[in-house]
């Protein structure tokens, strides 16, 4: 197979853009394309301060390697999760993300979130029922939590997050499947600001998996391989599988499925649901003050004040 | 003789003499789901895996 550009061996097949590309002409593709989804969904400019959520996988580090060769202000921010089940996997991906802000001159902020709260994901996880087992739902939150505070505290302009198309397609199945309104209200690749939360973008929405761990491949960017221990099995893994079934049967399907749903909340078919999630934050926390649907502690101060 | 194809968990051996995807469809594994690797060079589907190659698989799927 020859790249669609140039002619040379491709390295790369994108049967759902009708493209075959070599080397350079990918990682330059995933450039532009990276670019075109900022200006298209209005994102982010170059004066903007951005703080980039860093795992040290495959899809972090190759949104911070593009944003900075296209010279956007980015710091990242790593969260050490604690996360070991005898595979070391917070720590050495914590080592990778210092690796790579090290060798291009970034700047990272690391977060021990044991050293800051007393406990371990995994810990914290212990305390509740359902977190027993598989503590992801604690992990989404905390995430969540302190990625915000952080960009507040350090009055960045936009959150990024390097959730790429199947992220977001298996996301979406799942929404649709349970009905999730509020949920589905609120999976736009772009989250303007409301009072107290800070603007969060995806950049990397229109990409498929196979193509960031390409770009991290071809680019030399050591990552974590290993995914979350307790990701194994999951609910989000399965969905990606079942999905990726139908695309290599139908080739473009996931990407046509997520186009369908931005063109839906474009035309307002979500448009209940966003305005009752939001109607839903008017509360404030009575420990730190951030936005929440409770009465007294947001679901953040509960699981980590309540030991 | 035969192919020998890597992941991080296993070694699967396979007759070569055909294209990457026809080796992926016999084993049940998705295109989607791996990138292919020999000598350090990713492959497409359409490439030929010989007798006596050894394709690394790298898994894309995350779900962290």
């Amino acid at each position: 197979m020859k790249c669609t550009k140039c002619g040379k061996k491709a390295v790369v097949q994108l049967k759902h853009h009708n493209l075959a590309l070599c080397e350079d002409h990918f990682s330059e593709w995933m450039c532009t394309q990276t670019e075109r989804a900022i200006h298209h969904f209005k994102m982010f400019s170059k004066e903007d301060r951005l703080l980039v959520a860093v795992s040290g996988g495959k899809d972090s580090l190759s949104l911070w390697d593009i944003l900075w060769k296209m010279e956007y202000q980015t710091e990242g921010l790593y969260l050490n999760l604690g996360i070991d089940k005898g595979t070391a996997y917070s720590k050495t991906s914590g080592e990778l993300a210092k690796q790579f802000a090290d060798q291009r001159g970034l700047k990272l902020t690391s977060i021990d979130i044991k050293a800051d709260y007393g406990e371990t994901i995994p810990e914290m996880g212990m305390r509740t029922r359902r977190g027993r087992q598989k503590p992801c739902s604690q992990c989404g939150l905390v995430k969540r939590y302190l990625l915000n505070q952080k960009a507040m505290e350090g009055k960045f302009d936009v959150i990024l997050t390097a959730h790429n198309l199947d992220d977001e397609a298996a996301f979406l199945f799942s929404n649709l499947t349970h009905w999730n309104m509020p949920y589905l209200g609120r999976q736009y690749p772009l989250l303007p600001a409301t009072t107290g939360f800070a603007r969060k973008a995806k950049p990397f929405c229109l990409f498929y998996e196979r193509e960031t761990t390409a770009y991290a491949f071809l680019n030399k960017i050591e990552y974590e391989h290993a995914e979350c221990p307790y990701a194994k099995g999951s609910k989000q893994t399965k969905n990606k599988n079942y999905l990726n079934i139908v695309e290599d049967d139908q080739p473009g399907f996931k990407t046509q499925f997520y186009l369908g749903y931005l063109r839906a909340i474009k035309t307002g078919a979500f448009s209940q649901a966003q305005e009752s999630a939001e109607a839903l934050e008017k509360k404030r926390c009575s420990n730190c003050g951030q936005p929440t649907t409770s009465d007294g502690l947001c679901t953040f101060c509960r699981l980590v004040l309540k030991k | 003789m035969t192919a020998i194809l890597k992941t991080r968990e296993k070694e699967i051996s396979v007759r070569g003499d055909r294209p990457l995807y026809r080796i992926l469809e016999d084993l049940q594994l998705s295109q989607q789901a791996y990138l292919a690797v020999r000598e350090g060079i990713l492959l497409t589907g359409d490439d030929r895996v010989q007798d006596e190659d050894v394709i690394e698989l790298i898994s894309v799927v995350s779900g962290g």
